[in-house]
């Protein structure tokens, strides 16, 4: 039961990861791709609108997959902490794809009656870049997760025999 | 618990409340500042009346003065403000063997505001001169002698600068001589 229970979960969350990484930002980008303010158009152009869609998308599939694994594990199991170290570094390599991509510094044409007429830019770099030192210290976080599963194996294991009386550790 | 867990649980709410702040940071500033750009706030209004270019061509000069006002309803400092006119002029040059149409740029005048506080407005002129390199200048041309073109910077950055924004217009024609 309780491993059916882990895949429950690990298809949750890779449900919850597919929305947050891929469908929000597509739907995003896709909103503001073309926008238009008192009559002028605001367009994103295709080229880097497909550059951004593409990073996100691959990153974004490669985060979900691992957190599928991640949470469909046991708990404290090193199978856990090495996809949950995996995971955190994928999500620091999405983050930095924002930047790569061309996502942290859009460049929107001002289009008037079929003429360019200049551009609005938006540069949200230094946002980017402070979740990329939060990330940072996740990682230092799930470094440690990892080194204290493998060290404290023991422990985990008899803790985890003493809770599942009768049952087989599977991790 | 093991005391590895302990420390593990105090590391990892240090990382919740900074994830959580920064988070609070970016989606009020992030709204802040779709606020103080939407044009139906009227928080930024360059020019704000009517701008003047005085065109001097007998001393060869010409002054702008742009008078504008920001708003900021938002909950950060708004920093970093920065206004750039720049005016080119064309012409047909007689130092040409064929009186060659020449673009020459006249005027060029980046001017740093500082910051804005939330909730109070800045209400200034911007205003600048240049010259006109008249010499040169093919009077016969046709259409006109002289046609002016004028571009436009505004920048500004938001939220602690942790975003920036600039809206750029290029070669806006501003008028003709005669």
């Amino acid at each position: 039961m309780g491993r059916f229970l882990n895949i429950f979960k690990g298809i949750i969350y890779m449900c919850v990861y597919i929305v947050t990484t891929m469908v929000i930002p597509f739907l995003t980008f896709t909103w503001v791709k073309e926008v238009q303010i008192l009559g002028v158009d605001i367009v994103l152009t295709q080229n880097e609108y497909e550059n951004i869609i593409f990073w996100i998308s691959a990153f974004g599939l490669l985060i979900s997959a691992t957190a599928f694994f991640n949470y469909s594990s046991p708990k404290q199991s090193i199978r856990k902490g090495t996809f949950a170290l995996v995971q955190i570094i994928l999500n620091c390599l999405y983050i930095w794809s924002y930047k790569f991509s061309g996502a942290t510094e859009l460049r929107f044409e001002i289009v008037f009656e079929i003429t360019n007429v200049g551009f609005i830019s938006i540069n949200v770099q230094n946002m980017v870049m402070l979740y990329m030192g939060v990330y940072f210290l996740t990682i230092i976080l799930k470094g440690y997760d990892f080194f204290d599963f493998i060290l404290n194996r023991k422990t985990i294991r008899e803790k985890r025999y003493k809770t599942t009386a009768g049952g087989n550790d599977l991790s | 618990m093991r005391p590895s867990r302990v420390f593990r649980w105090i590391v990892r709410a240090f990382l919740l409340v900074f994830t959580l702040s920064l988070s609070a940071v970016s989606i009020l500033g992030g709204w802040s500042a779709v606020t103080i750009l939407n044009p139906s706030s009227d928080d930024i209004n360059i020019p704000d009346g009517p701008l003047t270019v005085n065109l001097d061509i007998g001393n060869s000069s010409m002054d702008i003065l742009v008078p504008f006002n920001i708003s900021n309803g938002g909950v950060y400092d708004l920093s970093n403000i920065f206004l750039r006119f720049q005016v080119e002029m064309t012409f047909g040059n007689t130092s040409t063997l064929n009186n060659d149409t020449t673009t020459v740029q006249i005027f060029d005048t980046p001017q740093s505001y500082g910051s804005i506080l939330p909730g109070q407005t800045l209400k200034a002129n911007y205003s600048g001169s240049g010259s006109l390199p008249l010499s040169e200048v093919d009077w016969f041309r046709s259409p006109y002698a002289l046609e002016f073109y004028a571009s436009f910077t505004f920048s500004a950055s938001y939220s602690l600068n942790l975003y920036t924004f600039t809206v750029n217009i290029i070669n806006i024609s501003l008028g003709h001589y005669p």
